[in-house]
């Protein structure tokens, strides 16, 4: 009797350590970068790197502008979230609620495959593919441009949003649909005004989780954005060259002697990084319990 | 039955903590030993820096280490900025750089003891290419100079299309940038709506595929997709190629560094020896650089 | 829809389901009056929801489900090529067994038929009241008509949903089992507004409460395995069933 109450403490134990292990492991890696961050400051000024609208990090004087790479980074993940959430949750629709069993059963596992290819992959058939193709189809002088990397994000963020809003979908009550349809409404009407409102919640999750997934992408982006740090116009600039946070830090990490300016400004752009990515997820946490709270769950 | 399961998903957290640690454990880096009077003993040294030198240093090191199997040469890449700084507090043997030592670097190395010695063991050509549909074959420096600080924007101001030049560079910590924005822009800031490309292998694929395209390459890339053009730097055009950088008639060429603390010794001292031997110039030779006079 | 039907509003001939390979109901046919209510009785699987379902044609939705014989309401069979679904489910409404209030205010709730069926926006506001009236709900929300029609208890959920079918102004409510899941109070609230209603409303009931049918219903149909075993008034079947098999399951033998 004893014993077994050991035991049940003893495991109890366990999985709160290891619990405490992931949530310390994480702690301590803010507390890294925010300082490694932080030393920047000490001989650059704050204010020319939340203002500055250059990044020479080699030049004498070195410039750290954030500006470029904040905007880049915002302008590839909203011309991303704008391509792939129609498309993601117009697909999941088409899945749920209007295929036959055999199309799904086969889109379903097709598209999972797809949220499995490393991103270098994207990468490298943006690069050889996409980037010539938006250059003779809008005839712009390159195509490596913020447009490239929203439309590779999106394919990368597509499965995770039209996988997850798909569950959502299905797991809107069958009582809801057929309240609708015994009152006269078209399977259209049914799906737009009763199903979607009632999965908003599960959607909204799978779309931040898909930005989620864009924001912090790395290599993709390095590959077709051309990596221009400008500060771009909106929207406009969508059809410019545009480097992200992401990319800079890739860019110059490996070659940045420890220690140096130029090292803790590239921390200072992941500190921004992730407070931006933190950010996102707070008001992606609102945004679902707001419509938890309509569905009255 | 409820424990066993228990039982079980604790093993596997164990395991995977286990994993984690084992993971982050792995050892980074050798310890330099002493030096030793008899080259024949077995050491031990490190190669740090430039990543364009660098596949010449591990090529060589490579070779060498067939041929003397007893002794032992790691090379790392981070970038020449990365080499010297190691150089500087001690941590490496021999510091690789695409660059000359700065000043700074200099001063900063005799306060902490350490005397930099400069060996320049091969040279590496710089192309300045053009999409092969490009009509232009020979720019000036003062034209590429324009071209790259935003003075210049359109292909016909220098003799070509009227097409608004697509201007391709480096990201700023590669050798190559830093050694193109002293010897073209002359330490000028490179117009910052230039494209940054993360590799060579990279600019050579944005140049082959965008007809309006300008880059810079080492040498050793150059390709079929994409045209090198005549340069000219005081009055005449000189074409890259292999015998024009031999000659040193070519003037974008830069040479390539070790640096050592002191005189070399002992292992160290040996291994750059093999590299100016013929044995050494052969490698230099397939690996793509040309070998110092 | 027309009032031009006979004294008969639905006309039930040899109907016959099946679910794939199995056969659900056999050679169903009956006449179910105009203006009254009409329950359908009988064990658990007997068929009476399935049959309840045939008249609005929800068991279109069931993939797999295969009818044949007729339905006529107004003389029309709904069974035809040429008849439009959504008029017909206008017509012809549903409250189920379990109250299914969509998430979203009271107002938009009994709003939302008339909207789909294109009502102007300034013709809906009389329309969702009258509902709500005719539901006997009204007193009881008019106050908080924008707060979630989920904040509901049940019984006033389920009146909540027959408002809703009556806002699209149907001839004919179907109700499938509509108190299983109330309590007796608000059981019996639905009961009285299911004897007001049947003077505007043909009303068909399946209950699986005798008592329930024969407190309510004019007339009564009694199910057993997919067929129909007997249909008359109320207090014939349950005074006087003519079949033994009725006979059996009225006095509790049996289901």
């Amino acid at each position: 009797m004893v014993h077994r109450r050991y035991k049940e403490k003893g495991i109890e134990t366990v999985f709160f350590v290891t619990a405490a292990i992931t949530v310390l492991a994480l702690l301590f890696i803010c507390l890294f970068l925010f300082r490694d961050g932080y030393l920047l400051f000490e001989t650059s000024s704050f204010i020319d790197f939340i203002t500055g609208d250059a990044w020479y990090p080699t030049s004498t004087p070195a410039r750290f502008g954030l500006l470029p790479l904040l905007f880049g980074s915002l302008l590839v993940t909203a011309g991303a979230i704008f391509i792939s959430v129609p498309l993601g949750v117009a697909a999941a629709i088409y899945i749920s609620e209007l295929s036959s069993p055999r199309v799904s059963d086969f889109l379903k596992p097709f598209i999972e495959i797809l949220a499995g290819i490393p991103s270098v992959v994207y990468g490298f058939f943006g690069l050889v593919v996409l980037v010539p193709l938006i250059k003779e189809l809008l005839g712009l002088p390159t195509g490596q441009t913020a447009l490239a990397g929203s439309i590779m994000l999106s394919m990368m963020a597509l499965p995770t949003i039209i996988s997850i809003s798909e569950d959502a979908i299905s797991a809107v009550p069958l009582s809801l649909k057929e309240g609708s349809l015994a009152l006269g409404g078209t399977q259209w009407q049914t799906i737009y005004k009763v199903v979607l409102p009632a999965a908003l919640s599960g959607i909204s999750a799978a779309v931040i989780l898909g930005i989620g997934r864009a924001i912090g992408e790395t290599m993709t982006v390095l590959m077709v954005t051309g990596n221009t740090a400008v500060i771009p116009g909106f929207p406009e600039g969508i059809l410019d060259p545009v480097r992200t946070m992401t990319a800079t830090i890739a860019l110059e990490m490996g070659e940045v002697p420890q220690g140096s300016e130029h090292y803790h400004a590239l921390f200072a752009v992941g500190s921004v990084l992730f407070i931006t990515t933190f950010i996102i997820n707070l008001i992606a946490d609102k945004i679902k319990k707001k419509y938890k709270l309509k569905e009255g769950l | 039955m409820a424990s066993k399961t228990k039982l079980w998903s604790i093993t596997l957290v164990l395991i995977m903590i286990l994993a984690l640690f084992g993971a982050g454990c792995t050892g980074n880096g050798d310890e330099t030993e002493g030096d030793d009077e008899g080259a024949m003993e077995a050491e031990s040294i490190l190669l740090t820096g430039s990543t364009t030198v660098l596949p010449l240093a591990q090529a060589a090191a490579e070779t060498y280490m067939e041929i003397h199997p007893e002794q032992s040469i790691t090379v790392n890449g981070g970038g020449s900025g990365v080499g010297i700084a190691a150089l500087i507090d001690g941590s490496t043997d021999i510091a690789m750089a695409s660059r000359k030592i700065k000043d700074s670097e200099v001063g900063e190395a005799e306060a902490n003891g350490v005397t930099p010695v400069e060996h320049v063991i091969a040279w590496d050509g710089l192309a300045v290419i053009v999409n092969p549909e490009n009509p232009i074959d020979q720019l000036t420096y003062a034209q590429i100079r324009g071209i790259y600080d935003g003075s210049i924007s359109n292909w016909a101001d220098v003799g070509g299309e009227d097409m608004e030049i697509v201007v391709q560079s480096r990201d700023s910590s590669s050798g190559t940038y830093e050694y193109f924005k002293e010897e073209i822009l002359e330490d000028g800031e490179y117009r910052q709506d230039a494209l940054a490309a993360s590799s060579n292998g990279a600019v050579v694929q944005a140049v082959a595929q965008n007809d309006a395209a300008i880059g810079y390459i080492g040498y050793a890339y150059l390709d079929d997709s994409v045209k090198a053009v005549d340069v000219d730097k005081d009055g005449t055009m000189v074409a890259a190629t292999t015998e024009n950088i031999l000659a040193g008639d070519y003037p974008l060429s830069r040479p390539l560094h070790f640096y050592t603390d002191g005189e070399p010794t002992g292992l160290a001292e040996d291994f750059i020896d093999f590299i100016f031997s013929d044995e050494g110039t052969e490698i230099i030779n397939e690996v793509g650089y040309f070998p110092a006079k | 829809m027309s009032e031009m039907g006979s004294v008969d509003d639905i006309k039930v001939e040899d109907l016959n389901l099946w679910y794939g390979e199995k056969q659900a109901l056999y050679n169903v046919s009956m006449k179910i009056p105009k203006n009254s209510v009409t329950a359908l009785i009988g064990p658990s699987g007997c068929g009476k929801s399935t049959f309840l379902r045939c008249i609005n044609r929800m068991n279109d939705l069931i993939k797999g489900c295969r009818i044949e014989g007729k339905i006529h309401i107004d003389n029309k069979n709904i069974y035809d090529r040429d008849v439009d679904v959504v008029e017909l489910r206008k017509n012809v409404g549903m409250v189920f067994q379990k109250p299914n209030p969509f998430p979203m205010s009271i107002y938009d709730n009994i709003a939302y038929g008339p909207k789909i069926h294109n009502v102007k926006k300034n013709e809906i506001a009389p329309i969702v009241e009258e509902a709500l009236k005719g539901a006997a709900l009204w007193k009881e929300v008019s106050d908080r008509m924008d707060t979630s029609a989920l904040d509901l208890s049940g019984g006033q959920q389920q009146r909540l949903c027959i408002a809703r079918t009556m806002a699209v102004k149907p001839e004919i409510i179907l109700f499938d089992e509509p108190c299983s899941a109330l309590d007796p109070i608000s059981t019996n609230k639905i009961e009285d507004l299911i004897l007001e209603l049947k003077k505007d409303y043909t009303i068909v009931i399946v209950t699986h409460n005798m008592q329930q049918a024969a407190r309510i219903s004019d007339y009564t149909a009694y199910f057993l395995l997919g067929e129909l075993i007997e249909f008359g008034e109320t207090k014939q079947i349950f005074e006087n069933p003519q079949e033994k098999s009725t006979e059996d399951y009225i006095t509790g033998r049996f289901g």
